[in-house]
């Protein structure tokens, strides 16, 4: 068995088009600027630099693939985009931190739809085995990634009803694997690193903030 | 499978993760208001890859949904960091409530 180390070990064959170094390497600098995020959470410059690693990560993306409905992906992101920037500027400061609960529930519910989307076109993604057939491990990754994001959505609903926010960490967390689960199935390594990055990271700090607490 | 030769990468980047996020990087500054709260929003790249190859027209407009509710997200989890954040009294509504 070969372990080359070539661009479509790194994710880059995706749905079966030619690797290619430029696309691999904008996926691991994209990762890399987000784990610089992270590691500098407490700055400021550390979510300018996440901010710059996923705009990367959305220019690999619609760089790689054969946009096949570019207008209406343009819409999307200008509207959403435009939407969450109104919000973001005009909400009152105080209610800021149910802005992100918010924002996370709404993750959760894209990883929902992500996951149906890619079920219902498996043949883009080669999820399918010789008969058509999705395989089981690509559905149960499918799986992972609904029940994931649902959970992630519901989380956040009992948040906002229950007016609490000591389960923050844990909702991110959660979103992060429902992108890492996505990523697996997908073969997209800026997915499965940065899902598994917020993941882990999330899950620390939950369960960090959940010990304290049962201290205090 | 495509992703099996992503799973040294993905064990890489889970050890990177709990690494990063060691505690009490600054009291003063909670947790969403930092850069971690985009990471995340790396879930807008798979809506606009699921977009870009949609096949049927209820995948298209599945994936379209995505990357619109997505990018609401990650705006929202980029910009609100960003917003000043005045050093006051947390309102009545919210007194008591844990910060996470």
């Amino acid at each position: 068995m070969s372990a080359a180390f070539d661009p479509s070990w790194l994710g880059a064959r995706i749905d079966g088009v030619d690797p290619s170094p430029l696309v691999a390497g904008m996926w691991l600098v994209a990762a890399a600027l987000l784990l610089c995020g992270l590691w500098l959470r407490a700055h400021r410059v550390g979510n300018r630099l996440a901010l710059a690693g996923g705009m990367l990560a959305v220019g690999a993306a619609l760089y790689s693939h054969d946009v096949v409905n570019l207008p209406e992906i343009a819409s999307a992101l200008a509207i959403g985009g435009s939407i969450g920037l109104t919000l973001a500027r005009r909400c009152a400061a105080h209610r800021l931190p149910w802005l992100v609960v918010v924002a996370y529930g709404l993750l959760g519910l894209a990883g929902v739809a992500t996951s149906v989307a890619l079920f219902l076109n498996p043949f883009a993604f080669a999820l399918v085995d010789g008969q058509g057939h999705v395989t089981p491990a690509h559905g149960a990754l499918l799986l992972a990634g609904v029940a994931i994001g649902g959970l992630v959505a519901l989380g956040a609903l009992l948040m906002l009803v229950r007016r609490t926010q000591s389960g923050l960490a844990l909702v991110g967390s959660g979103a992060g694997w429902a992108a890492a689960a996505l990523g697996l199935a997908m073969g997209n390594s800026a997915l499965l690193l940065v899902g598994g990055m917020a993941g882990a990271a999330g899950l620390r700090l939950g369960w960090r903030a959940r010990a304290l607490g049962r201290v205090a | 499978m495509n992703g099996a030769s992503l799973l040294p990468l993905f064990l890489l980047a889970v050890a990177g993760g709990f690494i990063a996020a060691r505690p009490d990087a600054d009291p003063d500054r909670p947790l969403w208001r930092g850069g971690i709260g985009a990471l995340p929003a790396i879930m807008l790249v798979g809506a606009v890859i699921a977009a870009a190859e949609a096949g049927s027209a209820s995948a298209r407009y599945l994936a379209l949904f995505a990357v619109l509710i997505a990018s609401v997200a990650a705006v929202l989890l980029v910009g609100v960091p960003e917003r000043r954040w005045p050093p006051i009294a947390p309102a009545e509504d919210d007194a008591g409530e844990d910060d996470a």
